[in-house]
């Protein structure tokens, strides 16, 4: 059992880390105290995007899909930056972004999704 | 998928061999006519846990935001709770299982009650098998990088050798190093339980039911980044956190620490006991 189990986790750390994705056209978002910005974007239907999410307000936080936009909830330290993927969906349409203080208020950032030509 | 794996292998063998030993007892008194009352019980049983795993998932997707996380994190607290209980208990437990439930299929047949057979089967697998649905729901909080699929590929795979194991227990085979499995699968839930203590109250503070826990002295994100598909894995099992704050380093540590040394303390003691006595008898399920 202890032998069999370690080789295990270590092919199943190589395999995940093995099929992690690259990164996209980098896009900036800042959070400060007072909200982020900016809080309109536009980007192709399936294009992969890198959000760099600053954070330079004095408290932690969040960045999350909203409305169905497929993003998990990333956390961004107060004075950190955080590199976060996101590939685009195949249809045109507005996608919803929200940046929020972790429990309280929050900017919605829409993201315009137009037919890549 | 890993998580569920472990989860299901460790709180699906405690199932198994509860089952093994009750069926195993009535094969051996030739009471195999009674084996449907126990499958009924278990199966019963299996249906309301599915249903309570449910209802969590159902509670938690219709709240939002910081009522999520909050939900969220108390779950996972709970869940260590348990983890930790179950691990000690099933120590202690362990060495007397095997008579305890001879005695209770003995009442149950001497009454002549089927009832008393089929709740006996009923709580044994219940127990488990809330355990295992709010073990399974904490770890799927954390685990949305995985997909449904994978994470219940992992669940179904720990069960299936959980159930032979069990099977092979059953069959009265001693092959199995019981103790040996507890101690190391014992050792394993309780590096689990540590991470889901960090990712629990991380998830308190985000929904701001509890304070700041600190300020957070490294960032490793340059290194492994939580978004990324190993971060998100080793963020599961482990609790990895790029950017801990104090609170949960303390919190992971002290568990952790006082766990291990509590858990490993005992099983060298029970170990030192063990050796003294004559082998062959019968506490052959006993625990390290």
């Amino acid at each position: 059992m202890r032998m069999s189990a370690i080789p295990l986790v270590l092919g199943a750390c190589i395999l995940v880390a093995a099929c992690g994705g690259g990164g996209g056209r980098e896009i900036e978002i800042v959070a400060t105290d007072t909200g982020c910005t900016p809080t309109a974007l536009t980007a192709r239907t399936g294009e992969k995007l890198t959000f760099v999410v600053k954070n330079q307000a004095k408290g932690d936080r969040e960045l999350e899909g909203e409305d169905g936009t497929k993003l998990e909830e990333v956390l961004i330290p107060s004075g950190r930056t955080r590199k976060i993927n996101y590939t685009t969906p195949d249809e045109e349409g507005t996608q919803k972004l929200k940046c929020y203080i972790p429990g309280g208020p929050e900017t919605l950032i829409e993201l315009r999704v137009t037919k890549a030509s | 998928m890993l998580f569920s794996f472990l989860i299901l292998l460790r709180e699906g063998f405690e199932v198994a061999l509860i089952l093994a030993l009750v069926l195993g007892y009535l094969r051996q008194t030739g009471n195999r006519a009674h084996f449907k009352e126990v499958w009924a019980g278990a199966m019963a049983a299996a249906l309301v846990c599915v249903g309570a795993g449910a209802g969590l998932e159902l509670t938690a997707t219709s709240l939002s935001g910081s009522a999520q996380e909050a939900f969220e994190g108390i779950t996972m607290l709970s869940a260590v709770a348990v983890l930790t209980w179950m691990v000690f208990w099933m120590r202690r437990q362990a060495r007397t299982i095997g008579r305890d439930l001879r005695r209770n299929v003995e009442v149950a047949l001497t009454s002549g009650s089927l009832l008393a057979l089929v709740s006996l089967a009923f709580m044994a697998v219940l127990r488990e098998g809330l355990e295992t649905a709010l073990l399974l729901f904490a770890g799927a909080s954390t685990e949305r990088g995985d997909s449904t699929a994978l994470f219940l590929l992992g669940a179904a795979g720990g069960l299936a050798v959980a159930s032979a194991m069990g099977y092979v227990v059953y069959r009265g085979s001693r092959v199995l190093p019981l103790r040996q499995f507890f101690a190391v699968s014992g050792v394993i839930v309780l590096i689990l339980a540590a991470g889901l203590l960090s990712n629990g109250i991380a998830e308190l503070q985000e929904s701001g039911l509890i304070g700041n826990l600190g300020a957070r002295p490294w960032d490793t994100d340059a290194i492994l980044s939580q978004t990324t598909t190993l971060g998100k894995f080793l963020h599961t099992l482990l609790g990895y956190d790029s950017a801990p704050t104090w609170g949960q380093i303390a919190l992971y540590w002290s568990y952790l620490g006082l766990g291990l040394a509590a858990f490993l303390g005992g099983v060298s003691a029970v170990l030192a006991r063990l050796s003294r006595r004559r082998p062959g008898r019968e506490p052959e399920l006993a625990e390290s």
